[in-house]
């Protein structure tokens, strides 16, 4: 597709060069900072040509497959802004993959608490999503360690919300909401995250029941039941890890490990109330995956299928509603067509529309991704 | 028919305050802020609170919320003639999910009086702000408050999965879900900390944490300020976040023990109170850990206490500072700036001087931890120039947070009381889009206006430009 003059001449005034992507027949565009980013998101708004942001593209499904006149790519803002390491806390560009920040945090004994699964991931991508790692059980989700953001705006101007400090109440929480936003309000450039310490050690155990070991132990860093059995993830010294494994009758297993992303061509996220977790997973059980992985205490089934029949996916989605939960498509590689990713709408969608609105009034930024089609 | 009679009519005389003695009660929180009331209201559902925002909407009256009226920012104080809106009554449990450790709880509802209900289920609310006695889950709520236990547990906005609002328009919303990460954006987030001008909460959804099967409570005292920071900073870096981790200088703990007789020692410079909390091997691990790191940053005194009654104690100098200081001086004033830790020691050293400097009395407790400061100034109002003198010494010790790549709130809030310093923080931009926040749920800006958001933070129109 050829771009007007006016956004080719923005890109240009910026120091950019867009390139074009051969397959999708789409300009492609990286910006270095957040003010070349609000340029090209201003020129493209006054020519109404729709943006689409996106980091490594390993979830580019969520939320649905689209196409946008401009791809604007944040692998060109993969670095380390600020990292006061004894505050911890760190300021990334958006670009960074979780594989360049992990390792680097660990040296230090710090851990940003992002899922790993996928080491192409980027933290851009993570935040837009507002996913979250398998220690949510005790350090809570994702949305909580977002201090401070940097936003390229629908609007074209660049606005910061939050603050680099790990307590703040200093206006409106603009972090949290643009996290699990899916680009909807505008491209994020950079983020400041909380840290947490490393634990001296971290330990996993095999259990009989998952749901009874989430209910006997005291903050466990996750309780996870995949398609293969059930484990503890055990934070602390040697001997308290032990100890803790002692009460519920468990031994650590040494050799494992926590159940790798799972890869099928159909990727559902089953979002329930935390008390209906058994009842889900049995839900979901039933619909034979390949693969699943559930969350106790936590409330989220992830689950693969290499096919699923289009009503079962409908069955199951209305089955998971009932429970006042959600069945959201983060991957279907086409196999279930016509489907809308996120099922029924929130509530609240008068509110969310005009928030969208707001924020890229002329509808450009990631259109179609939010539930509802926002 | 005149506003207040409608709301007569809705109500019912007994819950509809307008005499000249109850208007006078209302005009204030806790902070030093007053303003105009037309009427309290006392609604006890959803829809007497939507009701009476029709009513209020129809006659052009601004709306303020309220709860127990602690605010020390002037959230809860009204600018123009408004109607109170005061969600006391609405004070039940709805319902305890003790699986999912979730309650459904009225916004009016004392914030103490939710984790005493929850103590034989084994389950507390995590927030615990030091009003905990008086202030509600609803002001909390809109506060996002915070407490000494927020430091590893987070503020509130951690602990509310859902709430349910009134909005401008009189409609009746659920925020949130009590299932994770509903898909849409995350209103709740933005409900949590918008100091009643996003909508009224009308119920809200609390995750439930367990009680720690065990605690140790460290009093620790230092014979200088910088080592009990320094000692902060050890800890935090040491790779263990404790569960609390409070300071108070040495005027502070002469009030408190004049006051309540905590057993604090009072020839120290500084105290620090650290709590530790979880299984037992890890209590005593990080117990010995503290004691180490406070010893080698040469602490003068180290007290440790497991048993319950001890602790209570020990927590009940800490959480009884602000009342030990009305008793020293008829007035207080108070800022809640934060700071990176490791610019403690920094900070705190401009803050005294700039308290000397203005020759006024100065007293320090706060959640060193995470760098929230609360430098509280005595004093009498009635001396004439002093408040403007307190003041002045305030202001210069917010710049100098801010310097240190601080901010102006940690838990209180902005309300009105720090309003006009927001741009010290935010440029223009960044508070326009704060506004556009606002503006998508109350376009009329009908609920608490003037609050948080200097007036003409919307500076730019729809497509960018500036207006
Ligand atoms: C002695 C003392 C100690 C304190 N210690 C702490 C502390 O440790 N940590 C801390 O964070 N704060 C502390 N505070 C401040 C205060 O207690 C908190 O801000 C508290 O959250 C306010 O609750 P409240 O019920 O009194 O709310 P109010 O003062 O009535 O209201 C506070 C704000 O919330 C809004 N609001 C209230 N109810 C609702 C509702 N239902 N829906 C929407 N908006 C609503 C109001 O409009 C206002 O903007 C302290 C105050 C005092 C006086």
């Amino acid at each position: 597709m050829n771009l007007p003059s006016s956004v080719m001449g923005a890109m240009r005034a910026a120091g950019l060069s867009p390139s074009i992507r051969g397959f999708s027949d789409e300009a492609t565009v990286a910006p270095t900072t957040a003010e070349q980013a609000a340029a090209v998101l201003a020129a493209a708004a006054a020519e109404n040509l729709s943006v689409g942001f996106r980091g490594a593209g390993t979830r580019h499904e969520v939320g649905g497959t689209r196409t946008y006149a401009i791809g604007m790519l944040s692998s060109r803002m993969a670095e380390v802004i600020d990292w006061p390491v004894e505050d911890l806390t760190i300021v990334v560009g958006s670009g960074m993959t979780v594989d360049q920040l992990e390792p680097m945090l660990n040296a230090k004994g710090q851990t940003s608490l992002l899922p790993t699964g996928d080491p192409h991931r980027t933290v851009g991508g993570i935040v837009a999503e507002g996913e979250s790692g398998y220690g949510r059980l005790k350090h809570g989700p994702t949305r909580d360690r977002v201090l401070e953001v940097t936003l390229a705006t629908g609007y074209g101007k660049v606005v910061r919300g939050g603050g680099r400090l790990v307590k703040n109440v200093t206006g409106y929480d603009l972090p949290r909401l643009v996290t699990g936003s899916l680009g909807s309000l505008g491209f994020i450039a950079s983020v400041c995250l909380k840290l947490w310490p490393l634990p001296q050690q971290r330990s996993i155990a095999r259990v009989d029941d998952a749901a009874a070991a989430y209910e006997q132990l005291y903050r466990p860093f996750a309780v996870v039941e995949p398609d293969t059995g059930s484990y503890v993830v055990l934070e602390g010294s040697g001997e308290d890890i032990s100890v803790q494994a002692s009460s519920i009758g468990a031994r650590i297993d040494d050799g494992a490990v926590l159940p790798p992303v799972i890869g099928e061509p159909i990727l559902i996220s089953i979002r329930v109330p935390p008390a209906r977790l058994s009842e889900a997973r049995r839900l979901v059980i039933d619909r034979q995956p390949d693969r699943f992985i559930a969350q106790h205490g936590v409330g989220i089934i992830d689950a693969g299928w290499s096919k699923l029949a289009l009503n079962q996916f409908v069955e199951l989605r209305k089955d998971i509603e009932r429970l006042g939960g959600s069945a959201v498509v983060l991957r279907s590689s086409g196999l279930l067509p016509g489907v809308d990713p996120w099922g029924t709408a929130p509530p609240t969608m008068a509110i969310q529309r005009r928030l969208k609105q707001l924020f890229d009034p002329s509808g450009i930024c990631n259109p179609g991704k939010l539930p509802g089609g926002l | 028919m005149p506003l207040i009679d409608e709301l007569v009519a809705l109500l019912g005389p007994e819950r509809v305050r307008h005499h000249p003695l109850d208007l006078a009660v209302f005009a204030k929180d806790a902070g030093v802020t007053s303003g105009p009331v037309v009427a309290a209201v006392f609604p006890e559902t959803a829809a007497e609170v939507a009701a009476c925002v029709k009513l209020a909407v129809t006659h052009g009256v601004p709306i303020v919320p309220r709860g127990a009226g602690t605010g020390l920012a002037g959230g809860a104080v009204p600018i123009d003639p408004g109607l109170l809106i005061v969600v006391t009554r609405m004070n039940q449990i709805h319902e305890i999910d003790e699986i999912g450790r979730t309650a459904w709880v009225g916004p009016g509802l004392i914030n103490l009086d939710l984790s005493t209900s929850l103590a034989s289920r084994g389950l507390h609310f995590a927030p615990d702000p030091s009003s905990q006695r008086a202030s509600t889950i609803g002001g909390n709520v809109g506060t996002n408050a915070g407490g000494p236990h927020c430091l590893a547990d987070g503020t509130t906005v951690a602990h509310i999965l859902a709430a349910e609002l009134v909005t401008a328009d009189g409609d009746i919303v659920i925020v949130g879900s009590d299932a994770p990460d509903l898909p849409g954006l995350d209103l709740r987030a933005v409900v949590v900390g918008s100091e009643g001008t996003l909508g009224i909460v009308t119920k809200v959804l609390v995750r439930l944490m367990q009680n720690p099967p065990n605690a140790a409570t460290l009093l620790i005292g230092f014979s200088t300020i910088q080592d009990a920071a320094a000692t902060v900073s050890r800890i935090i870096a040491s790779g263990s976040i404790p569960a609390a981790l409070e300071m108070m200088d040495r005027p502070m703990v002469e009030a408190v023990e004049a006051f309540v007789q905590a057993g604090y020692p009072t020839d120290v410079a500084a105290v620090l109170l650290a709590e530790v909390t979880g299984t037992g091997q890890s209590v005593a691990d990080t117990t010995s850990l503290i004691e180490s790191i406070a010893h080698s940053n040469n602490a003068a005194s180290i007290r440790v206490a497991t048993d319950s009654a001890e602790r209570a104690l020990l927590w009940k100098g800490r959480k009884s500072a602000f009342g030990a200081v009305s008793q020293k001086a008829p007035d207080y004033y108070l800022h809640d700036t934060v700071v990176p830790r490791t610019r403690l020691v920094e900070v705190l050293g401009q803050i005294y001087e700039i308290g000397e400097r203005h020759g006024v009395e100065m007293l320090n407790v706060f959640h060193a931890g995470d760098g929230n400061l609360h430098p509280l100034v005595a004093f009498d109002a009635n001396e004439p120039g002093m408040f403007e003198r307190v003041r002045a010494a305030a202001d210069e010790m917010v710049r100098a947070s801010i310097e240190a790549g601080g901010t102006l709130s940690g838990e209180h809030g902005i309300g009105i009381e720090k309003r006009d310093l927001m741009p010290l923080v935010f440029n223009e931009a960044d508070l326009d889009a704060q506004a556009r926040i606002r503006d998508a749920f109350d376009p009329q800006r009908i609920m608490n206006p003037g609050k948080v958001l200097p007036s003409g933070s919307r500076c730019f129109d729809a497509s960018g430009a500036r207006l």
